[in-house]
């Protein structure tokens, strides 16, 4: 834990220190106590944490929490990533998009309470081209994303950018659970196949 | 169903990989996979990669930099102030009439005289996950690495550990009013309390958390929503081994 560490206590700043490092190498200084190596990932991917957390929570100060805590927690435990098993990019936006997810589950059923007591309007259903609307994709996912079928689109966009589990989002199409897990599957297969013929590699 | 979908469980790594599985028992079948599969590790990361590319970097506003060097410097001196579990306790029940039998806040209550008189609980495994009906369950082991109890001794929460990850069980928590947060803390002994995040207000009943290696000590507490900078009251305590 941080407070068994010898830590750097001099301030830092994000890109102040270490610019030319491997991630690899940034993470094993955070794990020693370097606080200027985790700036410099912070410098790195911050961009890629905050967007995500963003488009899924589409609400800044909840994305503001859920970007604070995945760098929170490099920093407590980088021992979790493991280079071996992928690249700290998409790690860390795993990361965050995961309690972005928690965070806009917990978030609907605060609301949902709130609903029932009626001191709250009807939370709307969740709006497929609202959800691709609020993420803001880029032209070439939005032109991938278009390339799914329209049951690959739908399972892909609600859960991914809507952060609905498979179950709601099987209730909320009224198809089989296990369809959905399909469709899922097949959706990542569709996007990435779109995205290399485009020329994007993900 | 594909050879390939009958050894590796594709489907659900996908929904696993877009955070489409919010069932622990689920999620714990998926994560054990994974500690044995190096092909479906592979594929996660892959699934990952290319999820980390559907969304445009944007730069988050100046002042997160800001909170993140703040959690990752000294820890704050404690400053604990007694919370009146009464008091929440009136709130749950005047907020959720239905819902005050299945809280345990009343036992909570006495752990208002008791701040930090937590229970220290040595590390004790358990077959877990007994009522389990999914498939491959049964053979799942939890790990209690905890119980988190009031001073009455009423179990309030455990820490367990599955499938490579740590969660905190809030099933006897019960549900906060709107507007409140559980917070879990560190409370190594003869160091301030340190914030190891929020749990959110009970609806969800396990929340993954990160402890640091060394955690020996932790409590949970009820927060205003946004979390404190220490606690206002701790509930209960438990003796962890990392």
């Amino acid at each position: 834990m941080p407070t068994s560490r010898s830590r750097a206590r001099s301030r830092a700043r994000p890109g102040a220190a270490a610019s030319d490092a491997a991630d690899d190498e940034l993470v094993r200084s955070v794990g020693a106590g370097d606080q200027r190596a985790l700036a410099e990932i912070y410098r790195r991917y911050a961009g890629a944490v905050w967007a995500v957390a963003r488009r899924v929570c589409n609400d800044r100060v909840l994305a503001e929490d859920v970007s604070q805590t995945v760098f929170a927690d490099l920093w407590r435990r980088p021992g979790r990533f493991d280079p071996h098993r992928g690249k700290l990019r998409p790690w860390l936006v795993a990361q965050a998009h995961a309690r972005a997810v928690d965070t806009v589950r917990s978030e609907t059923a605060r609301q949902r309470r709130q609903e029932r007591e009626g001191h709250l309007a009807p939370v709307p259903e969740p709006d497929v081209e609202a959800t691709v609307h609020a993420a803001a994709l880029t032209e070439d996912v939005r032109r991938a994303v278009d390339q799914l079928s329209p049951e690959e689109r739908e399972v892909i966009v609600l859960s991914y950018f809507g952060g609905h589990s498979y179950r709601e989002t099987a209730q909320l199409l009224g198809h089989p659970e296990g369809t959905v897990k399909t469709r899922i599957r097949r959706g990542l297969i569709g996007l990435r196949r779109a995205l290399e013929a485009q020329g994007v590699t993900p | 169903m594909t050879a390939a979908a009958r050894s590796h469980p594709l489907d659900d790594l996908a929904a696993y990989a877009v955070d489409a599985i919010d069932d622990l028992r689920e999620r714990t079948v998926i994560e054990s996979h994974l500690l044995s599969c190096e092909a479906c590790r592979q594929q996660l990361a892959s699934d990952w990669a290319l999820l980390a590319g559907l969304v445009a970097d944007e730069d988050p506003p100046a002042h997160v930099w800001g909170a993140i060097e703040a959690t990752t410097g000294p820890p704050a001196d404690p400053v604990v102030v007694p919370v009146d579990f009464g008091e929440a306790r009136a709130r749950a029940t005047q907020d959720r009439p239905g819902r005050a039998s299945r809280r345990r806040l009343v036992g909570l209550a006495a752990a208002a005289a008791a701040l930090v008189a937590a229970v220290a609980v040595g590390p004790e495994l358990v077959a877990a996950i007994q009522d389990a009906g999914g498939p491959g369950s049964g053979e799942q082991a939890e790990r209690t690495l905890g119980v988190l109890t009031a001073a009455d001794g009423t179990e309030v929460a455990r820490v367990v550990e599955t499938g490579g990850r740590t969660y905190v069980a809030l099933d006897a928590a019960g549900v906060l009013p709107a507007g409140r947060t559980y917070q879990l803390w560190s409370l190594d002994d003869g160091r301030p309390p340190v914030s190891l995040g929020l749990l959110g207000d009970g609806s969800d009943t396990s929340v993954a958390v990160n402890l640091p290696a060394g955690t020996t000590r932790v409590g949970i507490s009820d927060e205003p929503e946004g979390g404190s900078p220490a606690p206002s009251g701790l509930i209960a305590g438990a003796g962890m081994v990392a």
